[in-house]
């Protein structure tokens, strides 16, 4: 059995398509840490709600609600999001975070970022070994140096030529290989030690993306696609190396120090460069 | 504040002029205070990284910085270009009809690469 936390951010796409993936894959996080943002507590509406109902029932509530919204707008992307991927992701697993979440060992703290003490102070009393985080932003040196834990990071683009941001795109627009790599996180931008990184290909349906928009586009392969290559690379890891070695222990990997000076780091995509990027995409 | 050990930016964009293969390593560290910080100041240190000085470079430097990375046939200075004409605009250093006409020679250089 391989032994991992998960940090995820109520309602972020990254962190439930990892792991409606990891659990259809059989791999169950030990621990969830639900990270809420602290402007819920200022929310008008959460004010009432807990004022009459109480604070643990207004916080189901409000992640039902949050749910509810994120489901109904997946759905809406189904038809951009089957045109890259090889099967129908929300019919497989009919992505409701909170049946998901409610049959798991979760843990809900308020939180504005990756950094803050909430989040330390939760990490230190609630966790020990690898916890998997996505969409964190640079972790800083006092998480990082939590006692007995280590982040892994999945990061859509081959290191070390490619860091930082949108590096899916940005491999798209140099016609380099796409990919993924998997790193103990460090304190710089996607430099830490790495563990694995393959080639993944993007599978384009042209006549149908010719009647979407780029936009549309645009976001399926931004926070869908990407985000279901990077687990399903995760999960070929995982599965390989428990084959190899069945008590397989995610603190103790194979890893290596990259070069960090080599590569460049890439910075997010201005929104006229998306429409560009999907541009050069289909007519390739 | 600002020392021996300062990079004159304003000076850099000046001398440099444009991008080649031995200053691609300097013009990546400076935009980087475009995309990430949205401001470039007149100093900062030998790594680039921490500014020496509070005040900004001129609007000439800037529209330099502009003219240098759209002619970089280089997507990810490219990128850093669109977001600095968007910072220009905002701080009125150019005016809308300008920054429409950026716009759309920066799309004609993106289909020249």
């Amino acid at each position: 059995m391989v032994e991992f936390s998960l940090i995820m951010k109520n309602g972020n796409l990254v962190t439930d398509i990892y792991l409606s993936e990891l659990i259809r894959a059989g791999y169950y996080p030990k621990t969830i840490i639900l990270i809420h943002p602290k402007t819920r507590t200022v929310n008008k509406k959460y004010k009432i709600l807990s004022f009459l109902i109480g604070k643990q029932k207004a916080n189901k509530l409000f992640i039902f609600n949050n749910s509810k919204k994120q489901y109904k707008r997946r759905k809406a992307f189904q038809n951009v999001v089957d045109v890259f991927l090889p099967k129908n992701i929300f019919e497989i697993r009919n992505l409701k975070m909170t049946d998901i979440l409610n049959k798991l060992n979760v843990i809900s703290i308020e939180s504005d970022n990756f950094n803050s003490d909430e989040l330390i102070n939760c990490i230190k009393s609630n966790i020990k070994g690898v916890i998997l985080v996505g969409a964190s932003g640079i972790l800083k040196r006092e998480i990082l140096s939590i006692p007995d834990v280590k982040f892994i990071n999945i990061h859509s683009g081959i290191v070390p030529n490619y860091k930082g941001l949108d590096n899916f795109f940005y491999s798209l627009l140099y016609n380099d290989p796409l990919g993924c790599s998997i790193f103990y996180i460090d304190e710089g931008i996607d430099t830490g030690k790495l563990i694995f990184k393959k080639k993944v290909q993007l599978l384009i349906d042209k006549g149908k993306l010719k009647e979407i928009n780029h936009k549309e586009i645009h976001y399926a392969i931004k926070y869908y696609v990407k985000s279901y290559y990077k687990i399903t690379v995760f999960i070929e890891y995982l599965n390989d190396s428990v084959k190899k070695y069945p008590q397989l222990d995610l603190m103790n990997l194979s890893s290596y120090s990259q070069d960090k000076n080599v590569g460049r780091v890439f910075y997010e995509l201005h929104p006229e460069m998306e429409i560009l990027v999907i541009d050069k995409i289909i007519s390739k | 504040m600002i020392s021996d050990e300062s990079i004159n930016i304003e000076s850099t964009i000046k001398k440099e002029g444009k991008i080649t293969k031995d200053n691609i390593l300097l013009f990546d560290k400076i935009v980087k205070h475009i995309d990430v910080y949205k401001i470039i100041f007149k100093y900062y240190d030998l790594d680039l990284s921490k500014p020496q000085s509070k005040s900004e470079i001129s609007n000439i430097s800037y529209i330099s910085l502009f003219h240098i990375l759209k002619t970089s046939g280089d997507y990810k200075f490219l990128n850093s270009a669109f977001k600095l004409n968007d910072l220009m605009l905002s701080k009125a250093i150019i005016d809308e009809s300008t920054y429409y006409e950026n716009i759309k020679e920066l799309k004609e250089t993106f289909y020249k690469i």
